[in-house]
């Protein structure tokens, strides 16, 4: 029961860590009619306290440091990270800046990593997707920065 | 530690390496042979390796074009160049844009230096509509005289 609503209700809270809205708009053209995520159940939400699944996309800049773990921090456990774009992935253009971290991953854990610059909403509603299939095996998945 | 000492698990056949050399900050260019890119990372897709492009960039040398991939490994979280000479007159490549997220990056090669990816058909994004005045990031590109409209 608890895997069911697990599955059949992600909800979703969108961070911008620093991007250039590039891929927030991606994200948002997934959610958006066409190709209708909510019919999944993915929703996006507002408060951390209230969302399963993070999104982040960009570098991490010095100052959004603190907010990601905040915000990292308020979600209820089970919990997963998703990362889209490239900046969020390794840092992309912004990589060995002095002013960002290189990577959502150099601050908090990330479960998936959907790179692109920026990816098309396909690959971000099947990185979604990819994740919802795993949580319906029963056993919360280990994807350990799985790379789509 | 540097760039040429570490072992990549990204197989690049050795028949199409033209050259490599490294740059000051330590990143080794690659230079493939002409359209052999698209073949290197449908491999590296079937095989799971573990990848990114990262961004994707033109330079005009005169008498020819230079792409460069910017690839990440993500192992190592190190970063290498995949590059690939196009010649002047016809500067045209496969897209590899289905195989990872370059699409904007490749339309906007394609409109600002003329470079024809094959099966990428974002050709008119950032330029204005209709726009008869070349490539203007070329480098033999002549600007419009001042008050010609832009039509």
């Amino acid at each position: 029961m608890v895997t069911w609503s697990r599955v059949k209700s992600p909800w979703l809270i969108h961070m911008n860590t620093g991007s250039c809205n590039g891929c927030d708009i991606e994200i948002l053209t997934a959610l958006a009619p066409k190709l209708d995520a909510e019919r999944y159940g993915v929703k996006l939400v507002g408060s951390p306290r209230h969302a399963d699944i993070m999104i982040c996309t960009g570098p991490v800049t010095d100052k959004m440091k603190i907010a990601v773990v905040k915000t990292y921090e308020q979600i209820p456990n089970p919990k997963f990270v998703v990362v889209v774009g490239s900046c969020g992935s390794s840092g992309g253009i912004y990589k060995n800046s002095y002013i960002t971290l290189d990577g959502v991953d150099n601050v908090i854990p990330v479960d998936l990593y959907i790179p692109g610059c920026p990816p098309k909403p396909e690959a971000v509603f099947f990185g979604i997707a990819m994740l919802l299939e795993k949580l319906s095996s029963g056993k919360l998945p280990d994807l350990k920065g799985e790379i789509l | 530690m540097k760039i040429s000492n570490i072992k990549y698990d990204l197989p690049i056949d050795e028949n199409v390496i033209i050259s490599k050399r490294n740059l000051v900050s330590g990143e080794q260019i690659i230079v493939l042979k002409p359209k052999m890119i698209r073949k290197t990372i449908e491999n590296w897709v079937k095989n799971n390796f573990s990848f990114h492009i990262s961004s994707l960039y033109v330079i005009d040398e005169i008498d020819r074009f230079e792409l460069f991939y910017y690839v990440i490994h993500r192992k190592s979280n190190l970063s290498f160049i995949l590059a690939e000479v196009l010649d002047y007159n016809n500067p045209t490549t496969q897209t590899i844009s289905d195989l990872s997220g370059t699409i904007f990056y490749e339309g906007e090669a394609t409109e600002m230096f003329g470079i024809n990816f094959e099966g990428n058909k974002v050709t008119e994004v950032f330029l204005p509509e209709n726009w008869n005045k070349g490539f203007p990031m070329r480098k033999g590109w002549e600007k419009s005289k001042k008050g010609d409209k832009i039509e």
